[in-house]
């Protein structure tokens, strides 16, 4: 009954005309760049990060969230007409979703993905309203010891999770870890490592490292090379999927949801590992494995349940324990802060209506998506056939733009370009930027935490092992570091990391 | 890789070495107080530590190939070019303003992938930049530098 009169709040503040507003322009955009190869929800969300200041913190929360679930629900398309993914989470939607549509079947491929990401996405909604209070609950028993471990955890998951040198991941943490400390000491009042630039002084701004690392360097790389898109040219017929097609897909959808929403939650799990998982389970309980690759509709509907279940599962630590489990939950969480928003368990209970309103948002925006993608796929068909020669330097004008708009500096432009070549460099020698930008967001948190935990307990280690969720966190995260000295885990590890 | 590897190494190392450094400057208190400098000092030594196993790594790879090797097939000077171009829109932006350096950053990007007519490029330019503009500034309220230019004009 409590969670009726919950959403009963949410509903009331989500159903507002401008919220409702907000939220179509949200999963509208949101789409758009999920259609659009080299732009993702992440370079967008900073994009639009400064268009939200002189907006409500409801309604800005609510846009932005939207174009995290819209993007999912978009990439497919380009996935299935293109075989381009639109956003690195629909990279598998292509394998099948391609050659469904050779086939002639580009339309039930693009139906089951529409449907597919809607019923998921509404399952990890509903189990978010049902998982989100209890969790808040257990949370405020937190302390600095239990904060501080939980964040040593979410950094090993992600790093164990990140698909190349478990080394290489561990030092971009490490990088990212100080990065985030550069700036005015929280504590103390101190600046450290500022260089005496005025700029540095509220430390390295989130929106350039992001849009440097994740925007720039993704079109200097396709840059490279020319990017060459044929738009599949068939009939799309019916969108709708026959019933042997929903026959087909009814299990994969039900697994995608569990686990993509499962792995959501995990810190660096995300739609993308949770997408590529589902297309390996998917192929795995097949009884005939060997029609995946060939336009199997099990191998479309799967991943897109799963990639979007996953992106409604990636609220949970963020609303309930302020901690961001990806980099598209970590801008979230600026987002919060600009707006004089602390997400975390004292959300539910100091402003329910607006926890509530969020979540209602993602109702009302998930019945948008299935509304919206249906009827407009001939229109992102049309968007798709924009040469990549107009689209990058307009890319690129708006990263410019957006980043300066933030704090009307220069320096952050500078700053943008300068991890841009970072980013770009990174690439090509083999170092991912995740794990960079979560330790970044996590650093000064990390840091406040283990010093607050070190003076409480006089300067006693042993603080973090004798609170059993600490030590339960830390025993998990050493396991998780450590497991590559076994040969079978480490043989695992790889298999997975081929998989991405 | 294995130079590729070993360069990234050496990068590593020399920036854990100064955050050892610099924890060190920025003072290390007491484990019952811990100082400003503390988390980076012991970050700064744990990066140097990966950086030497990443190195070590590196020397025991049997994958040969040089740095360049990594670019093989790929049109570098399509990237530095791009890089100069935002750079020196950066640099003329607070004196030229907003709207000249827009209107040259965007004719060069536009030519720069598939070689258009010089008054294709412009023009595409032109309207980009009229409709950023209009977004950004009348739209949503933003203070984008109007330049010299602007200025003499009346837009600053």
């Amino acid at each position: 009954m409590e969670l009726v009169d919950n959403l009963a709040l949410g509903f009331a503040l989500a159903l507002k005309p401008i919220n409702l507003a907000y939220c179509f322009v949200g999963v509208f955009i949101g789409t758009l760049i999920g259609v659009l190869p080299g732009i993702g929800p992440v370079a967008a969300m900073s994009l639009l990060l400064p268009v939200t200041f002189n907006i409500a913190p409801e309604a800005a929360i609510i846009m932005l969230a939207g174009i995290y679930y819209g993007s999912m629900y978009g990439g497919s398309t380009t996935a299935i007409l293109v075989n381009i993914p639109g956003e690195a989470a629909s990279v598998v939607t292509c394998l099948d979703g391609y050659q469904m549509a050779r086939q002639g079947r580009a339309g039930p491929a693009l139906g089951i993905s529409a449907f597919a990401s809607f019923i998921a996405g509404t399952l990890a909604v509903v189990t978010l309203s049902l998982v989100a209070p209890t969790l808040a609950r257990l949370a405020v028993k937190f302390g600095p010891v239990e904060y501080f471990s939980l964040m040593i955890l979410g950094l090993a998951i992600l790093v164990y999770l990140s698909h190349g040198s478990l080394l290489k991941a561990l030092a971009m943490a490490c990088l990212g870890l100080v990065l985030g400390l550069v700036g005015i000491d929280s504590i103390n009042a101190m600046p450290r490592m500022t260089f005496d630039r005025l700029e540095l002084l509220d430390g390295v701004g989130l929106v350039p490292m992001v849009m440097g690392l994740f925007g720039i360097a993704e079109i200097l790389s396709n840059l490279e090379r020319t990017v060459k898109r044929e738009v599949f040219q068939t009939r799309l017929g019916t969108l709708l999927p026959s019933r042997d097609d929903w026959k087909a897909s009814a299990a994969p959808i039900a697994r995608g949801s569990t686990l993509g929403f499962l792995l959501g939650i995990l810190p660096g799990g995300g739609a993308v590992l949770s997408s590529f998982l589902a297309y390996a389970l998917e192929k795995r309980v097949a009884k005939e494995p060997e029609r995946f690759g060939k336009g199997a509709i099990e191998g479309v509907a799967g991943p897109e349940a799963a990639n979007n279940a996953a992106a409604g599962g990636g609220f949970i630590p963020l609303l309930t324990l302020g901690i961001p489990p990806n980099v598209v939950m970590a801008l979230l969480l600026g987002a919060f802060v600009v707006h004089g928003l602390q997400p975390g368990p004292l959300l539910l209970t100091q402003k329910p209506e607006f926890f509530w309103g969020i979540v209602a948002s993602m109702y009302i925006g998930n019945v948008m998506l299935l509304i919206l993608n249906l009827p407009l796929i001939g229109m992102w068909v049309q968007v798709l056939r924009v040469p990549y020669a107009i689209l990058f330097p307009l890319i690129l004008l708006f990263c410019m733009v957006g980043v300066y708009s933030v704090s009307n500096a220069i320096f952050d432009v500078y700053l943008m370009i300068g991890f841009g070549v970072i980013g770009y460099m990174m690439k090509r020698f083999g170092y991912e930027p995740a794990p960079l930008v979560l330790a970044y967001v996590l650093g000064a948190l990390l840091e406040n935490n283990l010093r607050k935990s070190l003076i409480l307990s006089r300067g006693d280690f042993s603080t973090f092992l004798t609170r059993p969720i600490s030590a339960a966190c830390l025993v998990l995260a050493a396991a998780l570091l450590l497991s590559p000295l076994i040969p079978w885990l480490r043989q695992r590890r790889k298999r997975v990391a081929l998989e991405q | 890789m294995r130079r590729a590897d070993l360069l990234s190494a050496a990068v590593l190392a020399a920036v854990g070495l100064f955050f050892v450094y610099s924890g060190r400057d920025l003072g290390m208190g007491r484990l019952a107080d811990p100082g400003s400098g503390f988390m980076i000092f012991w970050v700064g030594w744990v990066l140097t530590g990966f950086a030497v196993a990443i190195g070590a790594t590196a020397l025991r790879t049997t994958v040969a190939g040089n740095i360049a090797a990594l670019w093989e097939g790929a049109d570098i000077l399509k990237v530095l070019a791009a890089v100069a171009i935002m750079t020196a829109y950066a640099l003329a932006l607070p004196t030229a303003g907003f709207i000249l350096t827009t209107l040259v950053m965007l004719t060069l990007l536009f030519r720069l992938i598939e070689p258009v007519a010089w008054w294709k490029a412009a023009g595409g330019a032109a309207i980009a930049t009229a409709i950023t503009w209009l977004l950004f500034v009348r739209l949503l309220g933003t203070q984008l530098p109007a330049g010299i230019p602007g200025e003499l004009v009346g837009l600053g």
